[in-house]
């Protein structure tokens, strides 16, 4: 079976070596971006499974992300899980849940094995 | 009077027989004339008779005498009485005896006797002309007789044919004199006659119009006396009016006075008001108020409020002016939404907030409503720029936060290498970064309700008793680190669907239920309850069998970061501020907490939340 790809979209460094190393120790392929740009052209390029994305990032947010997958033809499909500190009931949120993501998670509240399990939900594997 | 004047008008009264009447003229006249001639009469007889008693003899004069007599009692009845009538009986009686004796003595030396009847006939024909006329005649026929018989039978030598010619030519002389004087009299008598009689119709008509006059002149006295009164009437009236004038004169100083002072100070309060009338016009605004709207007072006063003034919820534009409308249904202040803006004439939004007051007339209704609000924009923006350096500090306080857990959870992985000593310690910097990251999370929800925010819910229809059962799974891992058990009631409802924001249900429930877990005593247990018997709310319990409140601690246990005494004793983590949050919570949602507790027996917690979510409304 091949193995799958995760596109991690993290600005923190160090947030986004954690999640690679649990994914990568699960079975995952990873890909990662440092910004939101960065991020959208790696998406569309390199055609992950699935995209972790961040919402605050420099340079273009995770919600011009979204919307931007949402509209490219070979990203409109792709599963999204929102991985932000924000709190559930800024602004923003709304605006997201809008666009369906398969998941919204607040990092600080969740383990990194949690998250690998949503992936792993998500993808059915 | 003296005797002198006395006697003078006896005398006359004698002879002109007292006072003429004047409505009475005639018979006063007859009187007058019938004394008069039976006056005379009585002085010849007296005359006569006296002569002849002193010349001849005692019974010479006596018959005179006699006459005289009679004649004046006659005279005397005759002003008694003043009835001619009755006299001329006497006069009458004594002339035919007088005749008689004449016959029968065939005395006739007495010249006076002769002449005796002369006077009353006289005096009586006089009276009544036509009669007068007849006696004299008969008088006269007697004469004649007498001397036709004399002359001719000689029975009586006495009388010589001079003497009775002499007497009938003194009666025809006579009667003719005072048949002339009477009408000459009679002339004048009837000129005064007339004369009088018109005086005396004057008289009556003067003393009918004097009468008149009277009357009317007691009626114009009357008259005067009442304009005099009604006058003085006026004139108190005139002098309360002008009391009453002044009176109101005074009012009205008064009341501008008191206009202008409280223009005054309305002009000098620091916000806008505007005062509204039980019609909704606006009757009062001040010049802040036209700051701030862009209206001028010309544009408001008189008009409806709704007509200009438009407040509305700034987040969706939607009506914020009902606060107004509810000042007048329920006689309370009301204050404007937290998000109340004004759109102003040139259709800008100005942030703005305050209240509504009721203005009660003195019987209690209300007649108006008082309207103060303030130019919020500057708060808002503090407040804005709080909350975001709030969220902003709290994501960026969990970015590293986020780091450290995850990195922990690696070094306490199965694949780690640490020594279980290290584990141990390790896992004492997991904890106390799982408690900062939580404080972190209150801390944020803590400035939310402190700047205001009051939790603007996302209120839907939620089944209460899934929520529940969700938080129980969610709690239940950790339920069991600490041995206790949570439990459902049995006979709680399949389910109970209410209008609740989901996320903070949830935040409140498992806040709850974790305090219940962590106070629970050891192989404790948690019973979770609800109670829908109630009409417009239901109530959840959650109860521990833990180490229960002291009393002298209840009161402060929902304050801020604040932890019962006997917590200590025990394993606690936490904020300190989930009661806070939670009781936040509850009461945005329109309801509320409270709990009952005894002392290492346990607590029970009591949530309130109401079946239908009102929009709340504070006053103060």
């Amino acid at each position: 079976m091949q193995r799958k790809k995760v596109l991690i979209v993290e600005d923190e460094p160090l947030l986004s070596k954690m999640l690679e190393e649990g994914l990568v120790s699960s079975g995952f392929d990873v890909l990662t971006a440092e910004n939101g740009e960065e991020g959208f052209e790696v998406a569309k390029e390199k055609q992950p499974d699935i995209v972790l994305l961040d919402i605050v990032m420099p340079k273009m947010d995770g919600l011009t992300v979204m919307k931007k997958l949402k509209r490219e033809a070979s990203t409109h499909t792709m599963p999204v899980i929102i991985l932000t500190n924000l709190e559930p009931n800024d602004e923003a949120i709304d605006r997201i849940a809008k666009d369906n993501p398969a998941y919204y998670l607040t990092k600080s509240n969740t383990e990194v094995s949690e998250i690998v399990e949503k992936v792993k939900e998500v993808l059915e594997v | 009077m003296t005797r002198k004047s006395e006697l003078k008008k006896s005398l006359e009264d004698f002879f002109y027989s007292g006072e003429m009447r004047t409505y009475e003229t005639d018979r006063t006249q007859r009187l007058a004339l019938v004394n008069t001639f039976l006056t005379v009469g009585l002085f010849g007889l007296l005359y006569l008779g006296i002569a002849n008693i002193l010349r001849e003899g005692y019974w010479q004069g006596i018959v005179e005498v006699s006459a005289a007599l009679v004649s004046m009692v006659s005279i005397v009845l005759l002003r008694k009485t003043k009835e001619i009538e009755t006299i001329a009986f006497i006069e009458t009686a004594k002339i035919f005896v007088i005749v008689l004796y004449l016959f029968i003595t065939g005395s006739v030396g007495n010249t006076g006797l002769l002449w005796q009847p002369f006077f009353p006939i006289v005096a009586f024909g006089l009276n009544r002309r036509r009669n007068g006329v007849i006696w004299i005649f008969t008088y006269f026929v007697a004469m004649a007789t007498m001397w036709v018989l004399n002359t001719n039978l000689n029975l009586w030598t006495s009388y010589s044919t001079i003497q009775l010619s002499r007497t009938m030519l003194g009666v025809v002389f006579m009667t003719f004199f005072i048949y002339i004087y009477e009408s000459i009299m009679s002339e004048d008598l009837k000129y005064i006659r007339t004369k009088n009689n018109q005086l005396s119709k004057a008289n009556k008509e003067l003393r009918g119009h004097i009468d008149k006059v009277d009357e009317a002149k007691k009626e114009l006295k009357h008259v005067v006396k009442e304009l005099k009164d009604k006058n003085k009437q006026l004139e108190e009236i005139k002098s309360a009016m002008l009391n009453v004038l002044e009176d109101i004169e005074d009012e009205k100083e008064f009341t501008a006075e008191e206009r202008n002072k409280l223009e005054t100070i309305i002009e000098s309060i620091g916000d806008a008001v505007f005062v509204v009338d039980s019609n909704r016009n606006i009757i009062l605004v001040n010049n802040i108020t036209e700051e701030m709207t862009q209206y001028s007072k010309r544009d408001l006063i008189g008009k409806k409020y709704s007509k200009h003034l438009r407040f509305l919820h700034e987040k969706d534009d939607t009506d914020a002016s009902s606060f107004i409308e509810e000042v007048f249904e329920l006689g309370n202040v009301i204050s404007m939404p937290e998000d109340t803006v004004l759109v102003r004439k040139d259709g800008t939004k100005l942030a703005v907030n305050d209240s509504a007051s009721p203005v009660f007339s003195e019987s209690g209704d209300i007649i108006g409503c008082v309207v103060v609000f303030r130019d919020t924009s500057q708060e808002r923006e503090i407040d804005r720029m709080k909350s975001e350096f709030v969220s902003v500090a709290s994501h960026q306080l969990k970015t590293p936060l986020t780091g450290i857990k995850w990195v922990v959870e690696s070094l306490l992985d199965d694949k780690s290498e640490l020594t279980d000593e290290n584990k141990a310690l390790v896992l004492e910097i997991f904890k106390s970064n799982e408690r900062m990251i939580d404080l972190v999370n209150d801390l944020l929800n803590v400035s939310r309700i402190e700047s205001g925010d009051k939790f603007i819910l996302d209120a839907k229809e939620n089944d209460i008793i899934s929520i529940i059962k969700q938080v129980i799974k969610d709690q239940s891992a950790f339920a069991a680190k600490e041995n206790v058990i949570i439990t459902l009631d049995e006979d709680i409802p399949e389910a109970l669907v209410v209008s609740v924001d989901k996320d903070k249900i949830l935040q409140l429930f498992n806040n709850l239920i974790s305090n219940a877990v962590k106070y629970a005593k050891d192989e404790g247990s948690v019973k979770v309850g609800v109670d829908n018997t109630h009409e417009k709310n239901i109530v959840i319990t959650v109860q521990d069998d833990g180490i229960g409140i002291p009393r002298n601690q209840r009161k402060r246990i929902f304050e801020k970061f604040f932890r019962a005494d006997n917590v200590y004793k025990s394993e606690s983590e936490g904020t300190g501020l989930g009661l806070y949050i939670s009781r936040a919570i509850a009461e945005a949602h329109g309801g509320d907490i409270w709990f009952k507790s005894n002392e290492d027996k346990g607590s029970i917690f009591y949530i309130s939340l109401p079946k239908i979510l009102a929009v709340k409304k504070e006053n103060k």
